[in-house]
């Protein structure tokens, strides 16, 4: 557990980066810390390993004040994990990862052998292992950061916005290994970043920090999203509020409809449904596009190729929530959202319509709950 | 005049005996190399700390540049007068010159590596002294050679100098064949300083490549991370028969 009693770290310039600041992270969750750029919840994490040293107050880790004794070895005991990854240029992947362990004094060939157990955990080829880190693309390096903060398995990790810097795509991946990782150990963990949608998507409670180091609000993303407790909260939740909130509703109970399937080598001949769109897939059930009448007739009995198809749009994985179904069924030409499951094959399609009918269940359900209150 | 210089180099007495020209280019290099090793002993240690504790930007320059600024041959001259005759002033004169390059080469090597790779590695439990010598020094490594590379190149050219002060080295081919008005002579010594100093102009380019950060792993390293692997490969392999 870290603990902040009433911490403030102010500059000798007088700016004041931390107001106050008390907090509990509980053991083995997640707790983001988000704001605009310079409202201290970057200098808040980094008071934790004592990269920076509070002004005033004191921050606990297990009960145990963090001054306490020296700050190079507090930090050996908690990974942490930056923007900029911070890898050292000159030595191997393999060795990057190795490096607390080296520094704690565990044999090398012992130090590697874990190291490599390591990346595996995170989802590194080890086919890495000797290479360097200037080779590496974003997310790799941004992995191998992550293993380098795993390596000597802390109880405690730091991440000062490890993903900001890595493009939307792999960013999505990192936060699902990340949540997946987090289900698997079950570390103490500041995740610091700007951005609302990441911040709601991986922390079990969230911390909101407000201009010049002060504490909004601090409580589980939905609970932000529902009651926010400031006016500052609200605006920074406020736009896309309602949007988000599907985020936390799963889209397992929505009631889907049989997709109008037809595979690639049947599409220029087949009957068109009354939507007048058919999707389009390969011979193994991944869907390829959208095919409609006017496309279809200029095919003149030919497989489509891919300029026929109108693209997709967004799917709704199996395990999904109702946002990203709700997602699926904007962005997609003929106004059905394709379902696919784990393999990528489609299951069916939604519309709009079915995830308000499910939002109305919902929201019908929580009347009830309340109500017996 | 070229013919001056190929006779005197054809000259077989010149390549022997204590004035022949191996022995000088032996007393060039001697000199050469006991300066810019003073001086890399007192400028690199300074410019690492300097450059870790990233202060003193405005000091290393003011050094380099007056330093820099100093005439080798009236430095030397006025050694000489305060010292009296030896090695001792030559040298001293070529270490003030070797000083500046080295100074500021390890300087803006460690000032210059990444700071997110200074800060991570000091957030992962590095001591001040370890972030210095394990994460700064070997990515500054190209820039500190290149100040030894520099520094060599001023001072092997500069050493000439000594052989003014009735020391040994090229300088005495030119010194001497002045006095003489031999010009093969005083071309040979001119041929071969600069011939000299090209040569070890190289090799350390050669080692300023040789030393950038991540351009191949250890052949040490190499095969223990192979073997690694393969033990890897060979337990998954046994895993997967006996599960089978």
């Amino acid at each position: 557990m870290i603990e902040f009693n009433h911490v403030t770290k102010q500059y000798p310039d007088g700016t004041v980066a931390v107001d106050n600041l008390s907090l509990k992270v509980e053991k083995g969750s997640l707790t983001v810390f988000v704001g605009p750029s310079g409202c201290g919840k970057t200098t808040s994490m980094r008071m934790v390993n004592r990269m920076l040293e509070p002004t005033l107050g004191q921050i606990r880790l297990d009960g145990v004040d963090v001054a306490q004794g020296s700050a190079v070895e507090l930090r050996r005991g908690i990974g942490y994990v930056i923007q900029n990854v911070g890898l050292l240029p000159h030595r191997t992947v393999v060795d990057n990862v190795a490096t607390v362990l080296l520094l704690q004094g565990v044999h090398r060939k012992e130090a590697r052998s874990r190291a490599l157990d390591v990346m595996e955990r995170v989802g590194l080829p080890l086919e890495l292992a000797r290479r360097f880190p200037a080779s590496l693309s974003g997310g790799q390096e941004q992995r191998v950061g992550v293993a380098r903060a795993l390596a000597a398995d802390p109880q405690v990790m730091l991440m000062d916005e490890p993903f900001s810097a890595v493009d939307p795509l792999v960013r999505e991946e990192l936060q699902r290994e990340l949540r997946r990782l987090q289900a698997e150990l079950h570390k103490t963990i500041i995740f610091v970043t700007h951005d609302m949608d990441e911040a709601m998507l991986l922390g079990d409670r969230v911390a909101v920090f407000g201009g010049h180091g002060t504490l909004q609000q601090y409580a589980p993303p939905e609970e932000i999203l529902a009651r926010p407790a400031t006016e500052f909260v609200e605006s920074l939740v406020g736009r896309d509020r309602g949007y988000r909130a599907l985020s936390f509703l799963d889209a397992a109970e929505l009631s889907t409809r049989p997709a109008p399937v037809v595979s690639i080598a049947d599409s220029a001949t087949a009957d068109l449904p009354d939507s007048g769109w058919l999707l389009v897939t390969t011979q193994s059930g991944h869907p390829m596009g959208w095919l409609d009448a006017a496309h279809q007739r200029s095919l003149n009995g030919a497989e489509p190729g891919a300029e026929a198809l109108a693209p997709l749009g967004s799917q709704l994985i199996a395990g999904g929530s109702l946002r990203q179904a709700l997602d699926a069924a904007l962005s997609s030409p003929s106004g059905q959202g394709v379902v696919v499951n784990s393999d990528g094959v489609a299951t069916g399609v939604i519309g709009v319509d079915e995830v308000a009918a499910r939002l109305a269940q919902v929201r019908a359900a929580e009347a009830a709950v309340g109500a017996n209150r | 005049m070229l013919q001056d210089l190929i006779s005197f180099l054809g000259s077989p007495a010149n390549w022997s005996g204590s004035d022949g020209i191996p022995l000088r280019i032996v007393e060039q290099l001697w000199y050469s190399l006991l300066a810019v090793a003073i001086s890399a002993v007192l400028a690199v240690p300074v410019g690492l700390v300097l450059g870790h504790t990233r202060r003193g930007e405005s000091l290393v320059a003011g050094i380099a540049n007056s330093v820099r600024a100093l005439p080798s041959l009236g430095l030397m001259t006025l050694l000489v007068l305060l010292l009296g005759l030896g090695l001792v002033p030559p040298i001293l004169a070529l270490v003030v010159l070797g000083i500046p390059p080295l100074l500021a080469g390890s300087y803006a090597g460690v000032r210059n590596v990444d700071a997110s790779t200074v800060d991570g590695a000091r957030a992962i439990g590095m001591s001040e002294f370890q972030v210095l010598l394990k994460a700064e020094v070997p990515n500054a490594l190209p820039l500190i050679v290149s100040g030894l590379r520099n520094a060599s190149l001023d001072v092997i050219a500069t050493a000439t100098i000594a052989a003014y002060v009735n020391l040994g080295g090229l300088g005495r081919l030119i010194f001497d064949g002045m006095a003489v008005y031999d010009y093969g002579q005083v071309a040979t010594g001119a041929v071969l300083v600069t011939s000299l100093a090209l040569c070890i102009d190289a090799m350390l380019a050669g080692l300023v490549r040789a030393v950038q950060p991540g351009r191949r792993v250890r052949g040490r390293d190499s095969r223990e991370i192979s073997l690694l692997l393969r033990d890897r490969a060979g337990d998954a392999a046994a895993s997967a028969v006996t599960s089978d």
